[in-house]
């Protein structure tokens, strides 16, 4: 009996390590572990035995299936793996084939210009004020210190609807709404929009989009013009950005300048985009008229304001190299999948 | 303004190069726009003598010369035939460049050898006007083998200097010579001219308006008119104006010198012997230099003789009164007209000239009177002639202007603090007068500044010169602000965010579209501009739909086949008896073509569904709850368009384009599109409101399958099913929907998945069936009933 059961177990080894499949190794089981299994054959027989015998036949035939099933089980785990690995070998996909993307459009990059420079006023507390596009000669010029037939109106070539209705030149009509809405209180605002001028070529739209800025308060001096515009270029432009000032003349800021920043193509050494002048103009600006601040209703004499304003498709196009103007207005959706992402 | 750069630098002596003036003016707020040299490059041509002109053997029309540049002499072939021994022309040596990079080679002409070429004008590309046609004849006083360009001044530039509307004063040497002056610390003022005694003859003149404030009138009689001398050509060529004759070029070297513009006529051809200034008649009509005939209105400012209009004033003068090769009496008239008045005559006639842009920025009444002595004084010097007296009307109202300011002003206005020696000196420089007073200095301003009138102003200039860029950096002071968009400009950024993040590009078109746009799209009429650039960009429109069809098709016919925008923009609305236009904001987009595929997903095209996909979505987003009516729009097809309703009001429509309207556009596909008023859906939009916590017990799923006559909307039985499932029905989704196969014509079949939860117990499976049985019951009594 003994014998037996060694043979047994030698044989029943032999069979598990030859098991290619799991079921091949369920098989061994039942054959050898099995109701009607060899080794419960044997535990049948145990009955004849001597009853000295059986404690330690009953033993040897435990320990022997203790070692079969520490030998299934060990096989099993193998061949699991294996079969595993093979599944998931044959689950395999192409990973070039492209993924089932989420649609994704995207916001038009004079939106995405205009954004940024909102964010960066909106961070020093200025105010975002809105106003109608199609103006009133007054609140377009007359306000704004520029009489009927004052020359300097050549400066911006007007629409118009009829003699008193304008489409606006300049969102400048919505400081003079703000000043007159706000008045006496101080006020701090930019004003972006779409604005028209009789012009059309590469650097020029009939419609374009300006963002101005005001603020009026007691003791607002140039130096804080300066200051404010220096910061807004930092952060639009980079912070090795130095601002330069150049006099001009506008009819509603006394004094009044144009506004250089570096080249952003060159960092001021000089190319072609900037005529080797290191420079680029990007801004009007100047101490509010006292005449535009006493027609709103401010005394002149007690608070002081600067203004200024910029052309936010100029930015733009400085921004992401955009060489003609007409490319922001054509709306070729190749042209704006280009700018996908692009609010940030 | 075009100015000549050797003129500046002689006046006032400075040692800056062009690069350097132009930098110093762009600094004062005057940047020069180009510098361009007066004449193109010439090389090796020289002052020469001729000795000797013989014929030529072999050519009539050829003859020799001999020719000396002072050190050597040349034979010479040439063929003009204004030359005699003792001219002085100028002669191309060999190896010499002509404009044109023409060159100058050793050549045989008719068996005659030449060692170089006479020049005539047109060969050295100058503009001049010469008594006879050929080679340029030079001042007997020339020095024999100078270069020609440092002779004739030809290394001159002209800078193109680019004023401010305010600084009229700066048209002319007199107050660009005192600009670089006050840079240079230099105060320039022009020199005033003698006047020429004159004799006592003239014409009487009278102003009979207010629109001229003096009028000066100086005949002079029996003079030669003729080419310039070449130095006032040259001078006027270097301000990029073309020489006429001796006359018309004293009078526009005298306003470029003066900034005064004068005028000159044929005293002869004046109809009377006396001039009368005063307003046209709506009758009067006039042909003016150009040919043309000018029809005159009672705006407008006339110098008259005998009755007759002989110039519109300051803009142009008459085609009958001119001055000509054969005029022996000529009238200078040297005059002070209203800026204004000038303006709107020059615009309103289309007319642009150098004395009407003058006159438009004011001239100044000091010099009226200078102006005339000193173009006198050139015609009688150059010309010949016996000058007559002065004849005036009006007055010289040259007053100088006095204006205080505060020293604590002009630092509170520019933030920083300049001395007040400096700021003297500065004033001083610019040629004001100052007294200081305390702390506070009147400034005395002359006429020739019409633009300094406020303290502002002189604050300005102080700063100007003491330079912008000197003036430190600060920030305001002042209170904190909160600098936060308003409800309406934040949801305008979290709407583009949304239509980005669904695949929609956002556009930005023209406001202005045309009238066919208009009619293609059957919109009403928008806001028309009276003087657009193009019919195309002639009406602010009034819909978002041309605009969005127009991009649909510039797309499609680019080969982009799938298109999907949105537009945040405004229409205009003429409001009558309101002065102006209606402006509405609004949320428009379009969807057309083959919506994005994949390849595990069959192409399909942009549908209804597609845009009412992200119409719900937008809705959902901003918190609307909001009812989709079917309800016809005269843009849309009838069958496939729907109105969007929140709280009583219209918010918008969306649907499928008219296929009308599509083939007015010559499309074929199927454009679906939304239109929103922006502040409708703004008023409607909520916040996330109270939080309710998930339910912890679990969720019971039934599918109904549904059959219904066609005409009961899908909606009809959601509804139903959601009243009747009640609170506990969590959850409603439609899952199919078909109709044919073997469901009677008239009816269609739709499943629906149904999730029905209780938030404080586990529901029982009796509950749940009498929920789906009171849907069932419910969805009989409307018709419909329930499949297998
Ligand atoms: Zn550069």
């Amino acid at each position: 009996m003994k014998e037996k059961l060694k043979a047994l177990q030698a044989q029943g080894e032999r069979a598990i390590a030859a098991a290619e499949s799991l079921a091949a190794l369920e098989e061994t089981r039942l054959c050898y572990l099995g109701k009607k299994g060899e080794l419960t054959v044997v535990l049948r027989q145990m009955g004849s035995l001597p009853p000295q015998e059986r404690p330690l036949m009953g033993k040897l035939a435990n320990e022997v299936r203790d070692t079969l099933e520490t030998a299934l089980a060990k096989a099993r785990q193998g061949l699991a793996q294996e079969e595993q690995e093979q599944k998931l070998a044959q689950e395999k996909v192409d990973i070039s084939l492209p993924g089932r993307r989420p649609l994704s459009g995207a916001v038009h990059p004079l939106s995405l210009t205009r954004r940024r420079i909102e964010d960066i006023f909106l961070g020093m507390g200025f105010t975002i004020e809105e106003g109608p596009e199609i103006e009133t000669d007054y609140y377009n010029f007359v306000a704004l210190n520029l009489p009927k037939h004052h020359p300097a109106r050549d400066m911006q070539d007007t629409f118009y609807i009829d003699g008193e209705t304008v489409l606006r030149t300049h969102t400048s009509p919505v400081q003079v709404r703000t000043m007159e809405k706000m008045c006496p209180a101080p006020l701090k605002m930019i004003c972006p929009g779409k604005v028209y001028r009789k012009d059309d070529d590469s650097t020029h739209s009939p419609m374009f989009f300006q963002v101005e800025g005001m603020v009026i308060d007691k003791g607002i001096t140039l130096a804080d013009l300066k200051g404010t515009l220096l910061l807004f270029a930092k952060e639009m432009f980079g912070p090795q950005q130095k601002l330069r000032l150049r006099p001009s003349f506008f009819p509603f800021t006394e004094p009044s300048a144009e506004v250089d920043i570096l080249c952003t193509a060159c960092n001021g050494q000089g190319c072609r985009m900037c005529g080797d002048t290191g420079w680029l103009e990007i801004l009007g600006a100047g101490m509010v008229h006292p005449k535009v601040l006493e027609m709103s209703g401010y005394d002149s004499s007690r608070v002081s304001g600067f203004a200024f304003g910029m052309g936010i498709d100029r930015v733009a196009m400085l921004y992401y190299g955009v060489t003609d103007i007409r490319f922001l207005y054509q709306n070729d959706l190749r042209t704006l999948k280009q700018f996908q992402g692009g609010l940030s | 303004m075009k100015f000549s750069y050797n003129w500046l630098k002689e006046t006032l002596g400075f040692e800056l190069s062009p690069q350097e003036l132009a930098e110093g003016l762009t600094t004062v707020g005057f940047p020069v726009e180009s510098i361009v040299p007066m004449a193109p490059e010439i090389t090796g041509v020289v002052v020469a003598e001729i000795l000797e002109v013989k014929p030529h053997p072999n050519a009539d029309r050829l003859s020799l010369t001999k020719i000396s540049d002072g050190a050597e002499v040349y034979a010479v072939v040439c063929g003009a035939h204004n030359i005699a021994p003792g001219d002085k022309v100028p002669l191309a040596k060999l190896g010499a460049v002509l404009p044109d990079n023409f060159k100058i080679k050793r050549s045989k002409i008719r068996g005659e050898e030449s060692e170089g070429m006479l020049c005539s004008a047109d060969e050295l590309k100058l503009a001049l006007v010469q008594d006879s046609d050929g080679i340029l004849q030079l001042p007997m006083a020339a020095e024999l083998g100078q270069d020609i360009n440092n002779y004739l001044g030809l290394d001159d530039v002209i800078l193109d200097i680019e004023l401010t509307a305010n600084r009229g004063d700066l048209l002319s040497l007199r107050g660009l010579a005192a600009e670089i002056g006050a840079f240079l610390g230099q105060p320039f003022s022009l020199e005033r001219p003698e006047d020429v005694q004159g004799g006592e003859f003239g014409f009487p003149t009278t102003i009979e308006t207010d629109t001229c404030s003096c009028y000066t009138g100086r005949l002079i009689k029996g003079v030669k008119v003729a080419p310039s001398p070449l130095w006032l050509q040259l001078r006027l060529l270097a301000c990029g104006m073309r020489p006429v004759n001796n006359i018309v070029d004293i009078a526009n070297l005298v306003m470029l010198e003066w900034g005064q513009p004068l005028h000159t006529f044929d005293a002869d051809k004046l109809p009377g012997q006396e001039i009368t200034v005063r307003q046209a008649l709506a009758t009067e009509t006039m042909v003016t230099l150009d040919g043309k005939e000018r029809q005159l209105d009672p705006s407008m400012l006339l110098i008259t003789s005998g009755g007759r209009p002989v110039t519109i004033a300051g803009v142009m003068g008459s085609e009958d009164s001119e001055v000509e090769a054969n005029t022996t009496n000529v009238l200078v008239e040297s005059a002070v007209f209203d800026a204004l008045s000038i303006r709107r005559t020059a615009k309103e006639l289309g007319i642009s000239s150098e004395a009407g842009s003058r006159f438009e920025k004011g001239v100044d009444p000091a010099v009226t009177q200078i102006a005339s002595q000193r173009a006198t004084g050139l015609i009688s010097q150059l010309a010949g002639g016996e000058v007559g007296k002065f004849s005036r009307a009006g007055d010289i109202n040259a007053s100088v202007r006095l204006i205080s300011v505060r020293m604590e002003d002009i630092t509170g206005l520019l933030g920083t603090s300049i001395p007040q020696e400096q700021a003297i000196q500065i004033l001083d420089n610019l040629g004001l007068q100052v007294e200081a007073q305390g702390d506070s200095l009147r400034v005395h301003v002359p006429s020739r500044r019409r633009d300094l009138v406020i303290w502002q102003d002189i604050a300005e200039e102080i700063g100007r010169l003491y330079g912008f860029n000197n003036i430190p950096a600060s920030l305001p002071n002042g209170s904190l602000t909160l600098g936060v968009r308003n409800a309406n400009q934040r949801l305008e950024w979290q709407v583009r965010e949304l239509l980005a993040g669904y695949g929609l590009y956002e556009v930005v078109p023209y406001s202005f579209i045309s009238p066919e746009m208009e009619e293609k799209s059957w919109v009403e009429h928008g806001v028309e501009i009276s003087n657009p650039l193009t019919r195309e960009a002639s009406v602010m429109r009034s819909s978002m739909l041309p605009s969005l069809l127009e991009t649909v098709t510039y797309n499609f016919s680019h080969g982009i086949d799938s298109v999907a925008i949105f537009e945040v923009g405004n229409v205009f609305k003429a409001e009558p008896g309101i002065p102006l236009p209606s402006q509405t904001q609004r949320l428009a987009g379009a969807m057309a073509g083959k919506e994005p595929r994949h390849w595990q997903q069959p192409g399909v095209l942009y549908d209804f569904f597609a845009v009412k996909g992200v119409v719900q979505q937008v809705l959902d987003a901003l918190g609307i709850e909001a009812d989709i009516r079917q309800e016809p729009h005269r843009q849309l097809h009838p069958g496939r368009c729907a109105a969007v309703y929140a709280g009583g009001v219209c918010l918008g429509h969306f649907g499928q384009v008219h296929p009308a309207i599509v083939a007015n556009w010559k499309l074929d596909v199927e454009i679906l599109i939304f239109d929103f008023d922006f502040l409708a859906l703004s008023h409607n939009s909520r916040q996330i409101g109270q939080f309710t916590p998930p339910s912890r017990y679990p969720s019971v799923r039934r599918d109904l399958a549904v059959e219904a006559n066609v005409e009961i909307g899908a909606g009809t039985l959601m509804d139903i099913i959601r009243e009747a499932g009640g609170e506990l029905l969590e959850d409603m989704e439609c899952f199919d929907v078909y109709t044919g196969g073997n469901l009677e014509s008239q009816s269609k079949s739709l499943a629906f998945s149904l999730t029905f939860r209780h938030p404080q117990q586990t529901l029982k499976e009796k509950d749940v069936q009498k929920l789906v049985d009171a849907i069932i019951r419910r969805l009989e009594e409307s018709g419909a009933r329930l499949r297998g």
